[in-house]
């Protein structure tokens, strides 16, 4: 309780904006299609997840391994998708 | 001491069943498997080439379900060790674990008698086929009540005994879990659910080596770290 | 992966030698072994991200002629639903640490409430698509929705077991150094329920 909880409620809007603004523009109002929307999408998702993963999970003062990994995954996982992408 | 060293080999057989099963596998040509969308004729044509090759194969596969017997004794010798006396997770992992063993023979064995005559009609080839590969990659209860025993078991470890690290119960969950969605073969032919799918066949073929793998190793430090104490005879002593 | 570990390791190196155990920060939460779970399961969902991505690389019009099916409110209203049920489990796990027991329970029932929530959601849209004659055998993009989705509202259901848990838990007058790292585990393990529905709706309602 010490630290204040107006930071987890900061991170929610955060992530709830970016829920709604995602859905908008990719209801044909944004990027169109191709290969920048792809980028797009990946970029907003994952850095999402690395929101949750710091603040809600706590994860930014876990230990370097755990964190560490879920850093990894975090730039890994949507490089990976996107080298999919284009290689297929 | 002689229960130490009985429960080495036992958990040597762990790796020896993986290293002959996966062989065994790879020679009679189910691993890497078969597309469920093989025409009769396809299926038959695949039985009929290197068929002694395939046979050895398939004996390689029988003989190597023997090993699951001692291992699945040695954990529950461990098992044994933290409840105390032969508590109910130590016979479920018994239970389970010999049962598995079945889960592979059956497989193999229709495997066998498809090997047996390969020349017959293609359609009751490719039928007999359906009815093997089938409980082949599906059949995950025995393993998931293993893994969840397992599991359990380790989460349960009180004061001085303690043969498993913690975190390897929560991995057993994670490959428990991971058995569930296999169910979804039985509907579809094509895509990552398939019987040759990413998720339904290497996934699982992958944790499930990697669960006996795992177990084999753990089971092994604990004997050589433990000595009289995980031999398990006095194990009310220990606790 | 060692690239992203060094530099946190000197920071890692100092904390022990400052003193006040008990403060929220600088550790990791639950016990240990949870992580093992959830990056490992976080590791297999990669892998069904990976065939959406292949899949609509395949055959773009298909997919989004499978998106056209979906429910796209349906999804940002479950995405909402379980951003707001992690928050509320974040808040109860400080209010779970300072001892503050009955706002804690509250707020797991919360997330609790939504979980039930995300599963009725999730039902409706899985009936009006059946409804519109959409089924998993015709269309591969209906295979891996429905069979996507349907492991991802398995591991919902198992956090159902797993809030009610925490709920009990918090019942009790005081929490043991164990049973705080108990719901420290739970939340740990919803937080991730949270996260992969945020990919899978990206991937699914969203992508391409």
């Amino acid at each position: 309780m010490r630290r204040p909880n107006s930071a987890l409620y900061a991170v929610l809007a955060v992530l709830v904006v970016a829920t709604i603004a995602s859905w908008w523009l990719g209801d044909d109002h944004g990027l169109g299609t191709g290969d920048v929307a792809i980028v797009a999408v990946l970029a907003v998702t994952f850095a999402k997840v690395w929101l949750v993963g710091m603040h809600f999970m706590e994860l930014r003062h876990a230990r370097p391994v755990v964190k560490g990994l879920f850093n990894a995954y975090v730039v890994a996982v949507p490089t990976a998708l996107f080298a999919l992408h284009l290689a297929a | 001491m002689t229960s130490t060293r009985i429960q080495r080999w036992c958990a040597w057989s762990g790796i020896a069943f993986l290293v002959i099963f996966f062989t065994g596998a790879m020679m009679a040509q189910v691993l890497p498997p078969p597309s469920p969308t093989q025409t009769p004729a396809e299926v038959a044509a695949q039985w009929s080439s290197h068929a002694d090759l395939k046979r050895a194969g398939l004996c390689l596969m029988m003989i190597s379900a023997g090993f699951l017997f001692p291992f699945t004794a040695a954990i529950s010798a461990q098992l044994r060790r933290i409840e105390g006396h032969t508590g109910p997770l130590t016979m479920l992992q018994l239970i389970a674990g010999g049962v598995g063993v079945f889960a592979i023979l059956m497989p193999t064995m229709l495997f066998m008698g498809i090997a047996f005559r390969p020349e017959r009609a293609p359609e009751v080839t490719s039928g007999l086929m359906d009815a093997a590969f089938v409980p082949f990659v599906i059949n995950f209860p025995p393993v998931f009540a293993q893994c969840v025993a397992f599991g359990l078991a380790v989460l349960l470890q009180r004061g001085a005994v303690r043969p498993f690290p913690r975190w390897s119960a929560w991995f057993s969950f994670w490959v428990a879990f991971l058995f569930l969605p296999g169910v979804l073969l039985l509907f579809f032919r094509t895509s990552a659910w398939a019987w040759d799918g990413l998720l339904s066949f290497w996934l699982v073929a992958a944790i499930f080596g990697g669960w006996i793998l795992l177990v084999s190793i753990l089971l092994l430090r604990t004997l050589r770290q433990g000595d009289d104490a995980a031999a398990g005879a006095p194990a009310e002593a220990v606790a | 992966m060692s690239a992203v570990e060094r530099p946190v390791e000197p920071a890692a190196a100092v904390r022990p030698a400052e003193p006040e155990p008990a403060a929220d920060a600088r550790r990791t939460p639950g016990e240990g072994g949870i992580w093992v779970f959830i990056l490992a399961d976080m590791t297999v969902f990669a892998l069904m991200f990976g065939a959406l991505v292949l899949l609509q690389a395949d055959d773009p019009a298909r997919y989004e002629l499978g998106q056209d099916h979906l429910h796209v409110g349906v999804g940002v209203a479950n995405t909402i639903v379980l951003l707001g049920s992690s928050l509320a489990v974040a808040l109860a796990v400080r209010h779970a640490r300072a001892g503050a027991l009955v706002p804690a329970r509250r707020l797991f029932s919360v997330a609790f409430g939504c979980a039930l929530l995300f599963w009725a959601l999730k039902l409706y849209e899985y009936t009006s698509l059946g409804g519109d004659g959409v089924s998993a055998r015709e269309n591969e993009f209906f295979l891996y929705y429905f069979s996507f989705t349907g492991v991802h509202l398995l591991h919902v259901t198992l956090g159902l077991a797993g809030l009610a848990g925490v709920v009990r838990l918090t019942r009790r007058p005081a929490l043991s150094d164990h049973e705080r790292s108990l719901v420290e585990t739970g939340a740990s393990y919803w937080h991730m329920v949270d996260l992969l529905w945020i990919v899978l709706f990206a991937l699914l309602y969203l992508y391409g």
